[in-house]
């Protein structure tokens, strides 16, 4: 009987050590996705079937209460591949700014400045050590897509009105904290947005890659009207009358507009240029090409074609003398050019399910499992850079890239959460 | 009695305007004979309005030269490209839009020698078509594509360059439109300037065919295009309806989800129906759970909002039937099952 007792003894400790390295193995998962926030945990009891899988991780509730400070992960322990805020955003950008230490001396740090979706606050948040400060507490709920000016100072939001069809798209100033605008007595410790001008029916917004001009596309009866205006000044200079009314639109160089047909599996698609000071008439880029959407670069006469049908995507580089396909099946949104067009990051899906694309990635009834590449434009070279599942992450739908200019940090948004990230490349 | 050298000179006279006649009347004959031959000889390019890079063909024919058995050199733009025994045809890619290329063929057959010369001016032109009452969700990206009675309009964006070397305006051209071939339906809306087509897709073709032919006023420089027009059925798609943050359009919901929550706020969006508002307000949505007719947002009603009581689980299914009063080949119908809490209560949504 003691040996038998014995026996028990020793299976039930073995049962025990096992469940605490279960519960061991799940904590240190969840630490090293670089979120404060276990959201692995809930995905773990949320699992169901369907393409997607759990759709429902997040919990909604926490929001109320996540516009506080995160508490932050001391320097050089973040991962290189981490999640940079937990809450879903509309839009991001990239800045810097010079700090001066106590002892006088001045650094250039890097930041992320994001507008949460649910609020419309403003979070600036620190790449060396992902600490979130809140720079704004206007509210303003519900905003879909966000785009900051090149400085930082103004932000141009989109939101749906409650009838679900209305876009309303809203320009406002970025007023920092001690900045005191309007004369009464405020708060100096945090700002706020001011709202600059609203407008109704763009279909398509674009800002200027100096970051101070807006180009809009928006319908009216029988087309669409192409304008351009300013942050800070609605009056608009029409650049061109279409007879047509789907097109997406891209500004990434000074005085060009790129102007694409709204893409669709096997349809042909085309793209044109206008010139963005005086409109007038289109001139026509590359045509004919199914499923076609675009992402040029910003010196170099040179872009992404992305060619979709029936369960395939291509990429292809478009030249003067021609377009070449590339080695990569993504679209040309997931790629981010590097300072001198020279080379291109891409999350690139880790295999292409069957649908027709683009239309399937866009109804978000595909989602993608990224992992993130460099591509050489003039070698062909090819760098696998990271995949999340090497850090032990949930897959990644990586949309909005943004490479910085030492091509040291690639940011990006997480298309199934909407929430931003960060490839620190200099590991 | 005519003397001696009065005859000598009558001779002599005689044979000279003899002999002048018969240089005249070859003189005046020959070149009569090769003009003749050139007109026997025609030179055609296929298309007739290329688009720029497109590959264009030069065709010689006749039914009374000898064009197989003859020596036939091509120029380009002054330069010979190629010769042959025979070589009845030359193919070569058209140039730059408003660029001409002169195209040369000299034939040598039956001791004959012709000519023939041709030009065209490459042009272009794209067809792009839009369903315009089809409805998709603001914002997004993809395009909206016609279902059975959609109505579409087809554009033509030419890209035509005169000798100036200027782009010619797109109201200053003349448009010939064709539809599955043929003009007669859309002769209307053919002519000067007429830019743009307009149709209602055909209930009983799933692909249409729109085709255009471009020319300027004086029909010297031109293009032509065609382009297949499908069609599709409609779908609904859910996503969910987030407090404070608007629709999840990134993530459908399809299948099966599990709800975490005990509230549960549906939007379902009519991918490619017809609307006249663009908005989805004029369709009918039938919402049922578990087989039984519930109701909707009056305001909403593609919206709904479905509220799990405290302690109660299950799974239950939520479908939908779309439909189209306006056109009545529009339809769809969807299901989601959801998965929820604890099991203790009947009434699940609110």
């Amino acid at each position: 009987m003691k040996k038998q007792t014995l026996i028990i003894i020793t299976a039930l400790v073995l049962v025990i050590i096992l469940i605490l390295g279960i519960v061991f193995f799940v904590v240190s998962k969840s630490t090293t996705t670089g979120s404060v926030f276990p959201s692995s945990f809930s995905s773990l009891f949320g699992d169901d079937g369907g393409i997607l899988g759990d759709l429902f991780g997040l919990d909604d509730t926490q929001e109320t209460t996540s516009n506080e400070e995160n508490s932050t992960i001391p320097p050089g322990t973040l991962p290189a591949l981490r999640q940079l805020y937990p809450y879903p955003i509309s839009g991001m950008k990239l800045l810097s700014k010079e700090t001066t230490d106590e002892s006088g001396n001045k650094t250039r740090e890097l930041f992320v400045r994001i507008m949460e979706r649910s609020t419309g606050n403003i979070y600036d948040i620190s790449v060396a050590s992902n600490k979130a400060t809140r720079i704004t507490n206007t509210t303003y709920a519900e905003t879909q897509e966000s785009f900051f000016s090149q400085d930082g100072t103004h932000v141009i939001s989109r939101s749906i009105a409650e009838n679900g069809s209305t876009v309303t798209t809203t320009a406002f100033d970025i007023i920092l904290g001690g900045e005191d605008v309007t004369g009464t007595d405020i708060d100096e410790s945090i700002g706020s947005l001011k709202e600059r001008f609203s407008k109704t029916n763009v279909t398509s917004l674009s800002v200027s890659p100096e970051g101070t001009r807006i180009f809009t596309v928006s319908d009216k009866s029988a087309g669409s009207s192409h304008d351009r205006f300013s942050f800070t000044d609605e009056s608009a200079k029409q650049l061109l009358s279409s007879p047509l009314s789907e097109w997406i639109s891209e500004w990434t160089k000074s005085d060009t507009v790129y102007l694409t047909t709204k893409p669709s599996a096997g349809v042909p698609g085309y793209a044109y240029t206008l010139d963005a000071n005086t409109g007038s008439s289109l001139t026509k880029l590359a045509g004919g090409i199914p499923g076609m959407t675009l992402h040029m670069s910003s010196k170099k006469n040179l872009g992404l074609i992305g060619s979709g049908s029936r369960s395939s995507l291509t990429l292809s580089l478009l030249k003067d003398d021609g377009i070449t396909s590339l080695p990569l099946s993504t679209l040309p949104e997931k790629c981010s050019w590097n300072d001198t067009d020279t080379g291109i990051y891409c999350g690139v899906p880790s295999y292409i399910p069957s649908a027709s694309y683009p239309d399937a990635w866009y109804k978000g009834t595909v989602s993608f499992e990224d992992n993130i590449w460099y591509m050489n434009e003039n070698t062909g070279e090819l760098l696998f850079l990271a995949s999340p599942s090497d850090y032990g992450l949930p897959s990644l739908d990586i949309i909005n890239p943004e490479i910085d200019t030492e091509e040291h940090r690639l940011i990006f948004m997480n298309k199934n959460d909407m929430t931003p990230w960060i490839l620190e490349l200099d590991f | 009695m005519l003397s001696f050298r009065t005859h000598t000179i009558l001779v002599r006279d005689t044979v000279i305007h003899t002999l002048l006649t018969i240089v005249f009347l070859c003189v005046s004959f020959f070149p009569h004979t090769t003009h003749a031959l050139e007109s026997f000889v025609s030179i055609r390019v296929s298309p007739a309005y290329p688009s720029v890079g497109e590959q264009v063909s030069i065709t010689l024919s006749s039914y009374s030269v000898d064009l197989p058995g003859a020596s036939i050199l091509w120029y380009v733009n002054g330069s010979q490209r190629a010769s042959g025994i025979g070589m009845t045809s030359l193919s070569l890619p058209a140039g730059q839009a408003g660029k001409t290329t002169s195209i040369r063929a000299v034939i040598s057959a039956n001791g004959e020698t012709i000519q023939k010369t041709i030009s065209f001016v490459p042009g272009g032109v794209d067809l792009i078509w839009e369903a315009t009452d089809s409805y998709t969700p603001p914002l997004y990206k993809g395009k909206a594509l016609p279902a059975s009675s959609a109505l579409v309009h087809v554009v033509a964006i030419p890209n035509i360059v005169g000798s100036s070397g200027k782009t010619v305006a797109p109201e200053n051209l003349v448009y010939t439109w064709t539809l599955n071939g043929f003009k007669r339906d859309v002769t209307s809306q053919s002519g000067y300037g007429k830019q743009t087509l307009s149709l209602m897709k055909n209930v009983l073709l799933s692909t249409e065919s729109v085709g255009v032919e471009i020319s300027s006023r004086d029909g010297s420089l031109g293009a032509g295009a065609t382009v297949s027009i499908p069609q599709t059925d409609p779908e609904i798609l859910f996503y969910e309806q987030r407090p404070l943050q608007g629709p999840w359009y990134g993530r459908a919901l399809i299948d099966t989800v599990t709800l975490l929550s005990n509230e549960l706020s549906l939007i379902a969006e009519p991918y490619y129906f017809s609307t006249k508002t663009g908005t989805p307000h004029n369709l009918g949505f039938a919402w049922s759970m578990n087989g039984s007719s519930i109701s909707s947002d009056w305001n909403n009603p593609h919206m709904i909002i479905f509220g799990v009581p405290e302690g109660t689980s299950g799974k239950a299914t939520v479908s939908l039937a779309t439909t189209n009063p306006s056109k009545l080949l529009q339809d769809a119908k969807t299901s989601l099952s959801v998965i929820f809490g604890n099991t203790e209560s009947s009434s699940w949504f609110k």
